[in-house]
Protein backbone atom coordinates (compact mmCIF):
# COMPACT_ATOMS: atom_id res chain seq x y z
CA UNK A 1 0.00 0.00 0.00
CA UNK A 2 1.80 3.32 -0.85
CA UNK A 3 2.23 5.79 1.67
CA UNK A 4 0.37 9.24 1.49
CA UNK A 5 3.45 11.01 0.40
CA UNK A 6 2.80 9.31 -2.80
CA UNK A 7 -0.23 11.59 -3.64
CA UNK A 8 1.95 14.62 -5.42
CA UNK A 9 3.63 12.41 -6.79
CA UNK A 10 0.71 10.46 -8.38
CA UNK A 11 -0.50 14.38 -9.62
CA UNK A 12 2.52 15.66 -11.01
CA UNK A 13 2.39 12.25 -13.36
CA UNK A 14 -0.80 12.71 -14.36
CA UNK A 15 -0.29 16.24 -14.99
CA UNK A 16 2.42 15.51 -17.11
CA UNK A 17 1.11 12.60 -18.62
CA UNK A 18 -2.33 14.45 -19.57
CA UNK A 19 -0.60 17.66 -20.59
CA UNK A 20 1.97 16.63 -22.94
CA UNK A 21 0.65 13.18 -24.41
CA UNK A 22 -3.36 13.08 -23.49
CA UNK A 23 -2.49 9.43 -21.86
CA UNK A 24 -4.88 9.38 -19.24
CA UNK A 25 -3.26 6.94 -15.71
CA UNK A 26 -4.81 6.07 -12.88
CA UNK A 27 -3.83 5.12 -9.37
CA UNK A 28 -4.40 1.18 -9.06
CA UNK A 29 -4.33 -1.15 -5.86
CA UNK A 30 -3.34 -4.06 -7.94
CA UNK A 31 -0.35 -5.61 -8.01
CA UNK A 32 0.05 -6.63 -11.69
CA UNK A 33 2.43 -9.16 -12.63
CA UNK A 34 5.97 -7.80 -14.57
CA UNK A 35 5.23 -6.22 -17.81
CA UNK A 36 7.02 -7.29 -20.76
CA UNK A 37 10.40 -5.73 -22.05
CA UNK A 38 10.60 -3.32 -18.93
CA UNK A 39 12.13 -0.23 -18.42
CA UNK A 40 13.58 2.07 -15.54
CA UNK A 41 14.01 5.61 -15.84
CA UNK A 42 15.32 7.24 -12.77
CA UNK A 43 16.34 10.97 -12.23
CA UNK A 44 17.66 12.22 -9.07
CA UNK A 45 17.92 16.16 -7.94
CA UNK A 46 20.03 17.87 -4.70
CA UNK A 47 19.07 20.85 -2.89
CA UNK A 48 18.57 21.22 1.17
CA UNK A 49 17.71 17.52 0.55
CA UNK A 50 18.27 14.96 -2.32
CA UNK A 51 16.54 12.43 -3.64
CA UNK A 52 15.60 10.63 -6.75
CA UNK A 53 12.04 9.17 -8.63
CA UNK A 54 12.02 5.93 -10.51
CA UNK A 55 9.40 4.90 -13.17
CA UNK A 56 8.96 1.40 -14.60
CA UNK A 57 7.12 1.11 -17.45
CA UNK A 58 7.20 -1.29 -20.50
CA UNK A 59 8.37 -0.90 -23.83
CA UNK A 60 4.92 -0.66 -24.58
CA UNK A 61 3.89 2.17 -22.97
CA UNK A 62 7.11 4.41 -24.14
CA UNK A 63 6.13 3.91 -27.89
CA UNK A 64 2.77 5.22 -27.04
CA UNK A 65 4.36 8.10 -24.96
CA UNK A 66 6.62 8.59 -27.93
CA UNK A 67 3.90 8.61 -30.97
CA UNK A 68 1.09 10.79 -28.58
CA UNK A 69 3.99 13.15 -28.14
CA UNK A 70 4.74 13.66 -31.60
CA UNK A 71 1.15 13.57 -33.11
CA UNK A 72 1.58 10.01 -34.78
CA UNK A 73 -0.19 6.94 -34.39
CA UNK A 74 -0.40 4.55 -31.54
CA UNK A 75 0.93 2.29 -33.78
CA UNK A 76 4.02 3.96 -35.73
CA UNK A 77 7.23 2.04 -36.34
CA UNK A 78 9.72 4.21 -33.64
CA UNK A 79 12.80 4.15 -32.77
CA UNK A 80 13.54 2.66 -29.14
CA UNK A 81 15.95 5.77 -28.85
CA UNK A 82 12.81 7.83 -29.49
CA UNK A 83 10.47 6.17 -26.62
CA UNK A 84 13.35 6.36 -24.67
CA UNK A 85 13.80 9.93 -25.13
CA UNK A 86 9.89 10.01 -24.39
CA UNK A 87 10.44 8.45 -20.92
CA UNK A 88 13.06 10.65 -19.66
CA UNK A 89 11.22 13.63 -20.69
CA UNK A 90 8.14 12.71 -18.92
CA UNK A 91 9.94 11.71 -15.87
CA UNK A 92 12.15 15.20 -15.98
CA UNK A 93 8.95 17.01 -16.36
CA UNK A 94 7.01 14.82 -13.75
CA UNK A 95 10.07 16.07 -11.59
CA UNK A 96 10.39 19.31 -11.57
CA UNK A 97 6.55 19.83 -11.50
CA UNK A 98 6.48 17.71 -8.32
CA UNK A 99 9.31 19.83 -6.89
CA UNK A 100 7.93 23.48 -8.03
CA UNK A 101 4.34 22.35 -6.37
CA UNK A 102 5.36 20.86 -2.92
CA UNK A 103 5.36 23.95 -1.08
CA UNK A 104 8.42 23.17 0.39
CA UNK A 105 10.81 26.31 1.10
CA UNK A 106 14.54 25.41 0.26
CA UNK A 107 17.71 27.26 0.89
CA UNK A 108 19.49 26.32 -1.82
CA UNK A 109 18.45 25.88 -5.60
CA UNK A 110 17.02 22.28 -7.23
CA UNK A 111 19.73 21.13 -9.10
CA UNK A 112 17.85 17.81 -11.27
CA UNK A 113 20.00 15.13 -13.10
CA UNK A 114 19.49 13.83 -16.71
CA UNK A 115 17.26 11.05 -16.50
CA UNK A 116 18.77 8.09 -17.24
CA UNK A 117 17.31 5.19 -18.81
CA UNK A 118 18.17 1.22 -18.21
CA UNK A 119 16.30 -2.41 -18.61
CA UNK A 120 14.54 -3.94 -15.49
CA UNK A 121 14.12 -7.25 -14.59
CA UNK A 122 10.55 -8.94 -13.59
CA UNK A 123 12.04 -9.45 -10.58
CA UNK A 124 13.22 -6.27 -10.17
CA UNK A 125 9.91 -5.21 -10.95
CA UNK A 126 8.18 -7.55 -8.23
CA UNK A 127 10.40 -5.75 -5.41
CA UNK A 128 9.76 -2.31 -6.66
CA UNK A 129 6.06 -2.24 -6.60
CA UNK A 130 6.26 -4.28 -3.20
CA UNK A 131 7.98 -1.13 -1.33
CA UNK A 132 5.85 1.37 0.33
CA UNK A 133 6.50 4.27 -1.75
CA UNK A 134 5.76 2.76 -4.73
CA UNK A 135 2.46 3.41 -6.73
CA UNK A 136 1.53 1.19 -9.04
CA UNK A 137 -1.06 2.72 -12.16
CA UNK A 138 -2.97 2.14 -14.94
CA UNK A 139 -2.05 4.32 -17.66
CA UNK A 140 -4.46 2.97 -21.11
CA UNK A 141 -4.00 -0.41 -19.88
CA UNK A 142 -0.15 -0.72 -19.07
CA UNK A 143 1.22 -1.31 -16.16
CA UNK A 144 3.45 1.28 -14.88
CA UNK A 145 5.00 2.36 -11.37
CA UNK A 146 6.67 5.06 -9.55
CA UNK A 147 8.53 5.69 -6.38
CA UNK A 148 9.97 8.83 -4.75
CA UNK A 149 12.60 8.56 -2.51
CA UNK A 150 14.11 11.36 -0.34
CA UNK A 151 17.87 10.90 1.22
CA UNK A 152 18.12 13.77 3.61
CA UNK A 153 20.06 16.43 3.25
CA UNK A 154 22.29 16.80 0.73
CA UNK A 155 26.18 16.54 1.08
CA UNK B 1 8.42 37.97 -43.13
CA UNK B 2 9.07 34.46 -42.58
CA UNK B 3 11.67 33.84 -39.63
CA UNK B 4 14.10 31.39 -38.79
CA UNK B 5 13.44 29.64 -34.98
CA UNK B 6 16.34 27.89 -32.84
CA UNK B 7 14.89 24.64 -30.94
CA UNK B 8 17.39 23.72 -27.84
CA UNK B 9 16.35 21.30 -25.63
CA UNK B 10 18.51 17.66 -25.36
CA UNK B 11 14.83 15.63 -25.81
CA UNK B 12 14.25 14.88 -28.85
CA UNK B 13 10.29 14.66 -27.83
CA UNK B 14 10.57 17.87 -26.86
CA UNK B 15 11.80 19.72 -29.81
CA UNK B 16 9.52 17.77 -32.47
CA UNK B 17 6.77 18.86 -30.28
CA UNK B 18 7.96 22.16 -30.08
CA UNK B 19 8.40 22.24 -34.07
CA UNK B 20 4.94 20.69 -34.65
CA UNK B 21 3.23 22.96 -32.63
CA UNK B 22 4.86 26.43 -34.42
CA UNK B 23 4.13 24.29 -38.07
CA UNK B 24 0.41 24.13 -37.16
CA UNK B 25 -0.03 27.49 -35.09
CA UNK B 26 0.14 29.34 -38.59
CA UNK B 27 2.63 31.69 -37.30
CA UNK B 28 5.46 33.36 -39.52
CA UNK B 29 8.20 30.61 -38.94
CA UNK B 30 9.21 29.31 -42.20
CA UNK B 31 12.38 27.38 -40.63
CA UNK B 32 12.69 25.42 -37.73
CA UNK B 33 16.39 24.74 -36.46
CA UNK B 34 17.54 22.33 -33.51
CA UNK B 35 20.25 21.93 -31.32
CA UNK B 36 20.62 19.10 -28.51
CA UNK B 37 22.53 21.29 -26.37
CA UNK B 38 23.78 24.53 -25.68
CA UNK B 39 27.06 23.93 -27.48
CA UNK B 40 25.12 22.61 -30.74
CA UNK B 41 23.43 25.61 -30.88
CA UNK B 42 26.03 28.44 -30.62
CA UNK B 43 27.34 25.89 -33.17
CA UNK B 44 24.44 27.01 -35.32
CA UNK B 45 24.11 30.72 -34.23
CA UNK B 46 27.42 31.14 -35.71
CA UNK B 47 26.83 29.99 -39.38
CA UNK B 48 23.41 31.35 -39.66
CA UNK B 49 21.10 34.15 -37.61
CA UNK B 50 18.11 33.04 -36.69
CA UNK B 51 15.03 35.31 -35.33
CA UNK B 52 14.12 33.68 -32.09
CA UNK B 53 15.48 30.88 -29.58
CA UNK B 54 13.81 28.70 -27.30
CA UNK B 55 15.91 26.83 -25.32
CA UNK B 56 15.84 23.92 -22.14
CA UNK B 57 17.80 25.20 -18.79
CA UNK B 58 18.89 21.29 -17.87
CA UNK B 59 20.76 19.94 -20.95
CA UNK B 60 24.32 18.29 -21.05
CA UNK B 61 27.61 19.84 -21.89
CA UNK B 62 26.25 23.24 -21.58
CA UNK B 63 23.02 24.80 -19.85
CA UNK B 64 20.43 26.96 -21.21
CA UNK B 65 21.81 29.91 -18.88
CA UNK B 66 25.74 29.70 -19.99
CA UNK B 67 24.43 29.50 -23.59
CA UNK B 68 22.36 32.42 -23.08
CA UNK B 69 24.96 34.06 -21.63
CA UNK B 70 27.69 33.46 -24.54
CA UNK B 71 24.79 34.41 -27.18
CA UNK B 72 24.66 38.02 -25.25
CA UNK B 73 28.29 38.27 -25.79
CA UNK B 74 28.29 38.08 -29.80
CA UNK B 75 27.79 41.24 -30.61
CA UNK B 76 25.72 39.70 -33.76
CA UNK B 77 23.25 37.46 -31.36
CA UNK B 78 22.55 40.64 -28.57
CA UNK B 79 19.21 41.51 -29.57
CA UNK B 80 17.95 37.97 -30.61
CA UNK B 81 14.83 36.80 -28.26
CA UNK B 82 15.13 33.74 -26.27
CA UNK B 83 12.74 32.10 -24.22
CA UNK B 84 13.24 29.37 -21.90
CA UNK B 85 10.97 26.28 -22.13
CA UNK B 86 11.84 23.77 -19.05
CA UNK B 87 10.67 22.07 -15.95
CA UNK B 88 13.14 23.63 -13.65
CA UNK B 89 11.70 24.08 -10.49
CA UNK B 90 13.27 27.02 -9.16
CA UNK B 91 11.10 30.22 -9.16
CA UNK B 92 13.05 32.14 -7.46
CA UNK B 93 15.21 31.97 -10.46
CA UNK B 94 12.93 33.55 -13.20
CA UNK B 95 14.21 37.08 -12.49
CA UNK B 96 17.47 35.71 -12.62
CA UNK B 97 17.08 34.73 -15.87
CA UNK B 98 15.60 38.51 -17.09
CA UNK B 99 18.63 39.81 -16.26
CA UNK B 100 20.90 37.35 -18.42
CA UNK B 101 18.65 38.80 -21.53
CA UNK B 102 15.93 35.83 -21.50
CA UNK B 103 12.31 37.93 -22.25
CA UNK B 104 10.61 34.78 -21.82
CA UNK B 105 9.65 31.32 -19.94
CA UNK B 106 7.16 28.53 -20.79
CA UNK B 107 7.01 25.95 -18.29
CA UNK B 108 7.22 22.46 -18.81
CA UNK B 109 4.77 20.40 -19.36
CA UNK B 110 3.37 22.98 -21.91
CA UNK B 111 0.25 23.44 -23.84
CA UNK B 112 0.34 24.59 -27.72
CA UNK B 113 -1.09 27.94 -26.39
CA UNK B 114 1.63 28.73 -24.25
CA UNK B 115 4.34 28.12 -26.99
CA UNK B 116 2.22 29.72 -29.56
CA UNK B 117 1.50 32.71 -27.60
CA UNK B 118 5.37 33.37 -26.33
CA UNK B 119 6.51 32.88 -30.02
CA UNK B 120 3.75 35.18 -31.32
CA UNK B 121 4.64 38.15 -28.90
CA UNK B 122 8.30 38.26 -29.30
CA UNK B 123 7.73 37.60 -32.98
CA UNK B 124 5.73 40.45 -33.39
CA UNK B 125 8.63 42.79 -31.50
CA UNK B 126 11.55 41.02 -33.87
CA UNK B 127 9.11 42.66 -37.10
CA UNK B 128 8.57 46.16 -35.18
Amino acid sequence: MPDATTAPLVESLTQSLETMTFIMANASQERPLPPPALREVSIRFRSDTAGWIELAAPEAFARLLAANALGLAPDADLEPAVCEDALRELLNVTCGTLLQADGVSRNEPIHMSIPQVRSMQPEEWTLFIEDARTQVMDAEGYWIAIRFVEEGPSA
Amino acid sequence: MPCTVLIVDDSSTTRMMIRRTIQVAGLPVDRCLEASDGQNALDLLAAEPVDLVLADLNMPRMSGVEMTRRIRSAPANRQVPIVIVSADPNLSFLHLLEKEGIQGYVRKPFTPEGIRNAVARLLETVHA
